[in-house]
C-alpha cells in the first residue's frame, strides 16, 4: 500500500517541472506585452567619427509600418562652452559639481524624412545614464533635444511640413547638418558612449573619447 | 410551469434577502435653505448666498454683463485628498447663456471653485481645511435669474473598474439648494446703456 | 408506465443540481468576503512599498535616487510668482535635496501624512518643484501643501519617485520633528517665497 502510493507520487512529482515549464510558457506573453518591446535592446553600434548607417522602424496609430533610414556621426564630445538662447548664443556659466557636454551630431538623411522626437543619452564610464533633457541650468535654460536644424525642422510624422497659418513656411531641412544636444552630468562622469534612438527598441550606441576632437 | 413560477419566488426571495430592491439613496434629494450645511461625502458645503456685482476681483464686468457670484464654505471630511474629479462632479446649475470667467460655456458644466481670500483656483483639496469658496459665472444682464437652484452632487468610495483603484465615484444628486439673487445695488448708467446697447 | 416517476426525477435532479451550484455559489461568495479584499495592486503584500523612515537631514536611499529632507518652513500665506496663495491652514515647505543613481529621475511624488493617518498630496493649489537631474548632480527641491494646523505636530513627509506606482519600490518617510508650538509660530511666520528648483553644488540661483 505504501510503496503504491509512493510511486503514484514520484509520478506525480515528474509531472511538476514540466507544469513549470508551462506555466512559465503560457506567461511569457507578459514578457513581451508589457515590457520587451519598449527596451532598447536592438543596438547599432559605432564609434566617435565614424558614420554609423541607421535604419529604424516605427508603427504609426493606423498600425502601418514606416521606416527611416539615415546615416548619423557623432563627431565630438566636450564640455560646452556657450549655450544657445533666444536670440543667438552665451557663453555656458558653470555649476560647480557639474559639467556640461556639448554632443555634436552629424547627420545625413534625405529631406521628407521624419525625425521629431529623438532622444540622446550619455553613458559613463561607470554606467551612469544621463539623458538630454530640457532643463535649467542654473539662470539658463537648455534647449530641447531635437535631431534636426531649429530653422529649417523636417516633416512631422504625418509627412507634411509643420506649416503656421500666416508665416513663411520654413525651408527645407539640408541632407546634410550638424546639431548641437547638451548634456548635463556629475563632474566626476567620463562619457563612454552616446545613445541616439526614436522608438524603441532599435538605437544607435556609439563609443567616445571626449579628448578626441 | 409550476417549477419556474416556484423558481420565481425563490430568486424573489433570496434577492429580497440580499437586499437588492432598496433604494439607492435612501433620502433621496433634500431640499436646502440658503445657509445650510450639505454633507455630500466626501464633502461637507454649505451655500450661502448668490449676488451680482460689477466687479469681480482685478476684473471688471464687460458692458451689458454682470457676475454671478455665489459664495459658502467647503470642507473635505475624509482623510484622503480628493483631485479634480470629485470637485467637479461636486455641484451643478442650470443658467442659460453662463460663461466662466474666460468666457468658456459654462450653462451646464460649472466653473471651478474659487478661494474666497486670494482668488485661486481650487481643483484639488486636502483633509481637514475648511475654504470659503465663491463660484463666479458671467451672464448678460438680461440672462440674470432673480433665483436659482443648485444641485448638490454625493459621491460613492470605491475601486474604479479600470485600474481598481479606490476613489469618489458615481456622483448622484444628493441636496437642492434654493438661492434667492441678490440684484445689483442700483441699476447705474453704464448697466441701462448695456441693456440696451 | 414508469413514466410519471421518471419526470419527477428528473425534475428533482434538475433542482438538485441547481440548489448545489447555487449553495456553492453562495458559499464562496461567503468566504470571498471574509477573506481580505484582493485584486488591486496594494493589496498584494509583497508589492507594498518598503517605508524607509529617516530624519530630517538625514540621507535616504530610494535605489533610483537618494533624498534628504534639508529644512521645514511653514506660514499662512506662500508668494508663488507674484500670487499670493493664503491657506485656511496653514503652507508647509519642505525642502529637499535628490540625487539621481544610475539614470536621469525626478523625484514625482511629495505627501504629508499627519500622526492620525490623514494625508495630503500635490493635488489642487499644492504643488512639488523639482525638476530631472542626473546621475550624481543633486537637485535641490521645494514643495508646498497646506495641512490644519492641528496637523503640524508629528507631520511626516513621504517622497518616492512615482507618484502612480510605488509597488515594489522604496519610500522615504521623514519626520520633520514638528511641534504644537511650530504651529503657532506658523501662524504669525512671514510668507514662505517659491524656491524654483535649481541644480547641483551652487546656491539657488
Amino acid at each position: 500500500m505504501g510503496r503504491r502510493r509512493g510511486g503514484v507520487v514520484r509520478r506525480w512529482l515528474l509531472l511538476l517541472p514540466l507544469a513549470l515549464v508551462l506555466a512559465l510558457a503560457s506567461s511569457a506573453s507578459r514578457l513581451h506585452v508589457f515590457w520587451w518591446p519598449d527596451q532598447l535592446h536592438e543596438a547599432t553600434a559605432g564609434s566617435q567619427g565614424s558614420p554609423v548607417e541607421v535604419s529604424d522602424e516605427w508603427e504609426d496609430q493606423d498600425g502601418e509600418t514606416h521606416r527611416r533610414d539615415l546615416t548619423l556621426t557623432v563627431l565630438a564630445v566636450a564640455p560646452a562652452e556657450r549655450v544657445p538662447t533666444y536670440d543667438g548664443t552665451e557663453p555656458v556659466r558653470p555649476i560647480p559639481g557639474t559639467v556640461l557636454w556639448e554632443v555634436r551630431l552629424g547627420f545625413e538623411v534625405e529631406p521628407d524624412v521624419p525625425l521629431g522626437s529623438c532622444r540622446v543619452s550619455m553613458i559613463d564610464t561607470e554606467g551612469r545614464e544621463a539623458w538630454a533633457v530640457r532643463t535649467s541650468y542654473g539662470e539658463q535654460m537648455l534647449p530641447m533635444t531635437v535631431c534636426e536644424p531649429t530653422d529649417s525642422p523636417g516633416p512631422g510624422y504625418a509627412g507634411l511640413l509643420e506649416e503656421v497659418p500666416g508665416e513663411e513656411p520654413s525651408p527645407p531641412r539640408p541632407r546634410e547638418y550638424v546639431v548641437p544636444v547638451y548634456v548635463l552630468a556629475a563632474d566626476d562622469a567620463t562619457p563612454d558612449r552616446i545613445r541616439v534612438w526614436w522608438e524603441p527598441p532599435d538605437y544607435v550606441e556609439v563609443e567616445v573619447d571626449p579628448d578626441d576632437e | 410551469m409550476a417549477s419556474s413560477g416556484l423558481l420565481l419566488i425563490v430568486l424573489f426571495g433570496i434577492s429580497g434577502l440580499l437586499g437588492g430592491w432598496s433604494q439607492a439613496t435612501p433620502d433621496g434629494i433634500r431640499e436646502v435653505a440658503a445657509g445650510e450645511t450639505v454633507e455630500a461625502d466626501p464633502f461637507r458645503i454649505r451655500l450661502d448666498e448668490a449676488r451680482v456685482e460689477r466687479r469681480f476681483g482685478d476684473s471688471r464686468a464687460e458692458k451689458g454683463t454682470a457676475f454671478l457670484v455665489l459664495a459658502g464654505r467647503l470642507e473635505l471630511t475624509g482623510d484622503e485628498p480628493v483631485g479634480v474629479g470629485a470637485m467637479g462632479d461636486l455641484w451643478s446649475v442650470e443658467l442659460p447663456g453662463a460663461r466662466d470667467v474666460y468666457g468658456g460655456d459654462a450653462s451646464k458644466v460649472p466653473p471651478p471653485f474659487l478661494v474666497a481670500g486670494d482668488g485661486s483656483t481650487l481643483v484639488g483639496m486636502g483633509p481637514g481645511l475648511e475654504y470659503d469658496v465663491q463660484l463666479v459665472h458671467v451672464l448678460d444682464l438680461a440672462d440674470l435669474p432673480s433665483e436659482l437652484t443648485v444641485t448638490i452632487h454625493e459621491h460613492g468610495w470605491r475601486r474604479s473598474s479600470l485600474d481598481r483603484a479606490w476613489g469618489w465615484h458615481d456622483p448622484v444628486p444628493a441636496a437642492r439648494v434654493r438661492l434667492d439673487v441678490t440684484p445689483l445695488p442700483e441699476p447705474g448708467a453704464d448697466e441701462a446703456e448695456g441693456a440696451t446697447g | 408506465m414508469s413514466r410519471p416517476l421518471d419526470r419527477l426525477r428528473g425534475t428533482g435532479h434538475l433542482w438538485g443540481v441547481g440548489l448545489a451550484a447555487f449553495g456553492l455559489l453562495a458559499a464562496g461568495t461567503w468566504l470571498q468576503d471574509l477573506l481580505p479584499e484582493r485584486g488591486a495592486p496594494e493589496d498584494d503584500r509583497g508589492a507594498r512599498p518598503h517605508v524607509r523612515s529617516a530624519e530630517v537631514g538625514e540621507t535616504v536611499d530610494l535605489r533610483a535616487v537618494e533624498v534628504s529632507v534639508d529644512a521645514v518652513a511653514g506660514a499662512r500665506t506662500r508668494l508663488e510668482f507674484g500670487s499670493e496663495l493664503i491657506s485656511p491652514g496653514v503652507w508647509i515647505e519642505v525642502r529637499y535635496t535628490a540625487t539621481p543613481v544610475a539614470e536621469t529621475t525626478q523625484l514625482g511624488s511629495v505627501e504629508l501624512v499627519a500622526a492620525d493617518g490623514r494625508r495630503w498630496t500635490t493635488v489642487g493649489r499644492n504643488e512639488n518643484l523639482c525638476t530631472e537631474s542626473s546621475p550624481g548632480v543633486a537637485a535641490h527641491c521645494a514643495a508646498y501643501l497646506e495641512v490644519p494646523p492641528d496637523a503640524v505636530p508629528g507631520l511626516r513627509v513621504r517622497l518616492a519617485v512615482s507618484p502612480l506606482d510605488q509597488r515594489y519600490d522604496a519610500v522615504a518617510e521623514v519626520d520633520l520633528g514638528l511641534t504644537g508650538p511650530d504651529a503657532e509660530e506658523f501662524g504669525t511666520a512671514e510668507p514662505l517665497e517659491a524656491v524654483a528648483p535649481w541644480v547641483g553644488d551652487g546656491e539657488a540661483s
